[in-house]
């Protein structure tokens, strides 16, 4: 097995380690076989395809160059002419976000792996040496993303500071890196604690979904604040600046490179050096323990004894019953209502985003319409003056654009099952996975929102309302006709943004023509006309787009 | 009487590994099959390639009188399978699962709901049928999933290890199933490593060894072939496996040398 490069680095750290408690050398060992299996995941789609090359390809490396186009935007910020120590602020709470978005989407998955105990816990390791391997190799994952993240960051900084700012921003990174990482395990901890089995799941599903909305509209805002106030003005001591770890951090930098001395900027600095190596030590003693302890509950077997459907799931299945055709379309769309509603790999990707949206959205209209002692019966008529609905597009966006979702799942290989039935072509099972998507997330999200945007926007609006509305399953069909389709819940989850073929430029391509004709069937024609094609195309994308035999499928989807 | 399975000449490889070479047999209606052989042997590939979950073989496999490759695939409704991984949809609960299996088989709905309801309860999975399978152990899995196999009350039963982590009890029940299947006159291919309960259970044994059959007949018939008096005896006899003392010797030394 190889000797990688980062474990003679790590190899540095060995006294640390002992004087956590963590048995140095069986870490160390583990964490090799970690990284060793990262290296040899087979990038093959489809597993009865023994034949494929085995590739030494690593996913994550291939999504890295993302993150570098990334850091080259947040660079730009690097060339403002602001003090150093409000340039570095911004730049750390642009970066923290993302690391935090990164570690609750990716990496809990490694910090909740089961796997590993089974094999671990009946070996002579102690709990604290597996749980510091695994915060280990999180580590070293988060280092190398933070690493391109901040590739063009380092680069520019280092031609507008001096070269001095290379050692001292990597050095604030890599505590960054550990503060994030101790943080979420500290969280997670305290998850495990409270709650046990399945409850336990959600518990923490719900917990990264927060977080992810949280880090979404808490940027936004940050930046709506930053406009707001006058930048010259920006650094005048305030005592939260404690509380916030990108103070911290710039601070590290501005007074490493001898700018802004000042009593808190080095308690700030201070800050930044010993508190994230603190919290590390502190989990990785004393709670670490605890953590594996309660991974145990897991594993719990949940009894339901009074089961109660909800009433959409109900009515959904009433509904789906009652299709015309086919009854696998029916039994597809009851499917993928339940796998998308249930499973957590799709509600982390799908939630974040819509919600994100949602929740967004009123603060963009607000934001817009309102000032300063506006009453709001004037909000109100400045709105409804206004175009404001069709932002109303940008919720429909969000739902639309997750469509790629119904082709993953985390047990894909229980898609043995569609070819095990006897379906003479894989159609009304695809129509049935897209259909489900549609109804049980689309149109419940658009209707609610449209809902709530006819009672701002009055009753005049109601057509645009619908016109948009009916936007929603036609981006979903048109997207799917653009991509390449598949079984349904039948590949393994990554990232869906990484896998799915379309891009989000793409979809705004689409949702912008969709806008587009509305407006100027709206000016210049009539919305009832731009109804019936859109109907009509609805009609047409689902007669044309779906694969008509299994053969198709099986070329689609290589 | 026409043969309800017939594999004739099945080939099948894995890119350039043979898996099959030339597999033959005819499985009559009412039969339990005991599909047994060594590990790699073939036996959960056959089972694929009948159910149509692989199609690059070449041979002839008819099922019901007829070709699967020219008859569709509407045999595959009067099938009914246990896979051997148990793969199934982990985050929808039990009922769901089932729902969504018979909904695409076609059961009608009251009568899905009626019978689901009385399988489980029967099996004793009633109070974690609106769980989600993953918190379901190794065994209430494989429950679930032979219930799944039987919602559709099929013809012929494709099991691949089905009993895997069942306890005592359940496998009591399990053999007392397969055999009251049996008189119903459906047909039962029984693939596992456990030859007590296949030798108590089949009516025939095919042992597949090395992709092609190396025995075929009753427990009886193979035993006065081969003289041993046990199933796992007649195993190791037609696999030509004699060394197992031997090796289990130089094992222990190993360990403790």
């Amino acid at each position: 097995m190889q000797d990688f490069a980062v474990l003679k680095l790590l190899d540095r750290f060995e006294s640390a380690f002992r004087r956590m408690g963590v048995d140095y050398r069986l870490m160390r060992r583990i964490v090799q076989v970690k990284l060793a299996l990262d290296g040899r995941r087979v990038a093959t789609l489809q597993m009865s395809d023994a034949t494929a090359p085995e590739m030494e390809d690593n996913r994550f490396f291939r999504s890295l160059w993302v993150y570098m186009l990334a850091s080259i935007v947040k660079a730009v910020l690097l060339l403002m002419d602001w003090p150093l120590f409000l340039v570095m602020t911004i730049y750390i709470s642009l970066l923290m976000p993302a690391l935090m978005m990164i570690m609750a989407a990716d990496f809990s998955v490694v910090l909740l792996d089961l796997r590993d105990r089974m094999i671990l816990l009946p070996r002579p390791v102690e709990a604290r040496t597996i749980n510091a391997a695994r915060v280990v190799h999180i580590l070293i994952y988060l280092s190398v993303l933070t690493g391109a993240l901040n590739m063009a960051g380092l680069v520019v900084g280092a031609y507008r500071f001096g070269v001095l700012f290379i050692p001292l921003m990597l050095a604030s990174l890599f505590l960054l890196c550990l503060l994030v990482v101790a943080l979420a395990s500290l969280l997670y901890t305290a998850a495990l604690k409270y709650f046990d089995g399945e409850k336990l799941k959600d518990m923490i599903n719900a917990l990264q979904v927060i977080i992810m909305v949280g880090m979404n509209i808490g940027l936004v805002l940050f930046l709506r604040t930053f406009r707001l106030f006058d930048l010259e003005l920006a650094v005048s001591w305030q005592w939260w600046m404690y509380l916030l770890p990108p103070f911290w951090f710039a601070a590290l930098i501005s007074l490493g490179m001898g700018e802004a001395v000042s009593a808190s900027m080095v308690r700030l600095a201070a800050m930044a050096m010993i508190i994230p190596p603190f919290v590390m030590f502190f989990y990785v003693k004393v709670i670490s323990p605890v953590f594996e302890q309660n991974m145990a509950k897991f594993a719990s077997v949940e009894r339901v004894l009074h089961h109660r459907e909800s009433i959409f799931t109900a009515l959904l299945r009433k509904v789906s019953r009652l299709l015309p055709g086919s009854r696998v379309v029916g039994a597809l769309v009851r499917g993928s209502h339940a796998l998308l509603t249930k499973e957590r790999a799709l509600k982390l990707q799908l939630y974040p985003s819509i919600f994100g949206t949602l929740l967004l959205m009123p603060l963009v209209l607000v934001g817009s319409h309102w000032e300063e002692g506006t009453s709001f019966v004037e909000f109100i008529a400045r709105l409804r003056a206004g175009h404001g609905y069709y932002s109303l597009y940008m919720i429909i966006v969000s739902a639309a654009i997750m469509i790629p979702l119904i082709w993953f799942s985390e047990n894909h290989k229980a898609a043995w099952l569609y070819r095990a039935m006897p379906l003479p072509e894989p159609t009304p099972i695809v129509r049935g996975a897209v259909l489900g998507y549609i109804v049980s997330l689309v149109l419940p999200i658009s209707i609610i929102s449209s809902a709530v945007m006819l009672l701002l926007f009055g009753f005049e609006r109601a057509l645009d309302l619908f016109v948009i509305v009916m936007g929603g399953p036609l981006m979903v069909l048109i997207i799917v006709r653009l991509t390449n389709k598949r079984l349904p819940f039948s590949e393994e989850v990554v990232r869906i943004q990484a896998k799915s073929g379309v891009g989000g430029i793409l979809t705004l391509v689409i949702a912008g023509g969709l806008a587009l004709a509305h407006w100027l069937f709206a000016a210049h024609v009539s919305l009832y006309a731009y109804l019936v094609l859109q109907v009509l195309g609805i009609l047409y994308l689902w007669q044309t787009s779906f694969p008509l035999t299994w053969q198709a499928l099986d070329d689609d989807s290589v | 009487m026409e043969p309800i399975i017939e594999v004739k000449d099945l080939f099948m490889s894995y890119g350039n590994q043979a898996v099959l070479r030339g597999v033959n047999f005819r499985v009559y209606p009412g039969q339990v099959i005991g599909y047994i052989g060594p590990n790699g042997a073939g036996k959960s590939t056959t089972i694929k390639i009948i159910l149509g979950l692989i199609t690059k073989y070449h041979g002839t496999v008819k099922v019901f009188g007829e070709d699967i490759w020219r008859q569709g695939v509407f045999y595959k409704g009067r099938i009914g399978y246990v896979p051997e991984n148990a793969d199934v949809y982990e985050s929808l609960s039990g009922h769901e699962y089932i729902s969504f299996v018979g909904d695409l088989y076609g059961v009608p709905a009251e009568i899905l709901a009626a019978r689901a309801t009385k399988l489980v309860t029967l099996l004793d999975l009633r109070e974690y049928y609106h769980s989600r399978i993953s918190s379901y152990s190794k065994g209430m899995r494989q429950k679930l999933l032979i219930i799944a196999s039987v919602i559709h009350n099929p013809d012929v039963l494709f099991l691949d290890e089905p009993i895997t982590g069942l306890d005592v009890n359940s496998v009591m029940i399990f053999k007392e199933i397969i055999a009251g299947l049996a008189r119903q006159g459906k047909t039962v291919f029984y693939s596992s490593h456990i030859m007590e309960v296949v030798e108590k259970i089949s009516d025939r044994i095919i042992l597949l060894h090395k992709g092609v059959v190396a025995a075929d007949g009753t427990v009886e018939e193979l035993q006065r072939a081969t003289l041993d008096d046990s199933l796992q005896g007649i195993f190791s006899t037609v696999t030509g496996f004699t060394n197992h003392k031997g090796i289990a010797d130089h094992f222990v030394a190993a360990v403790v040398g």
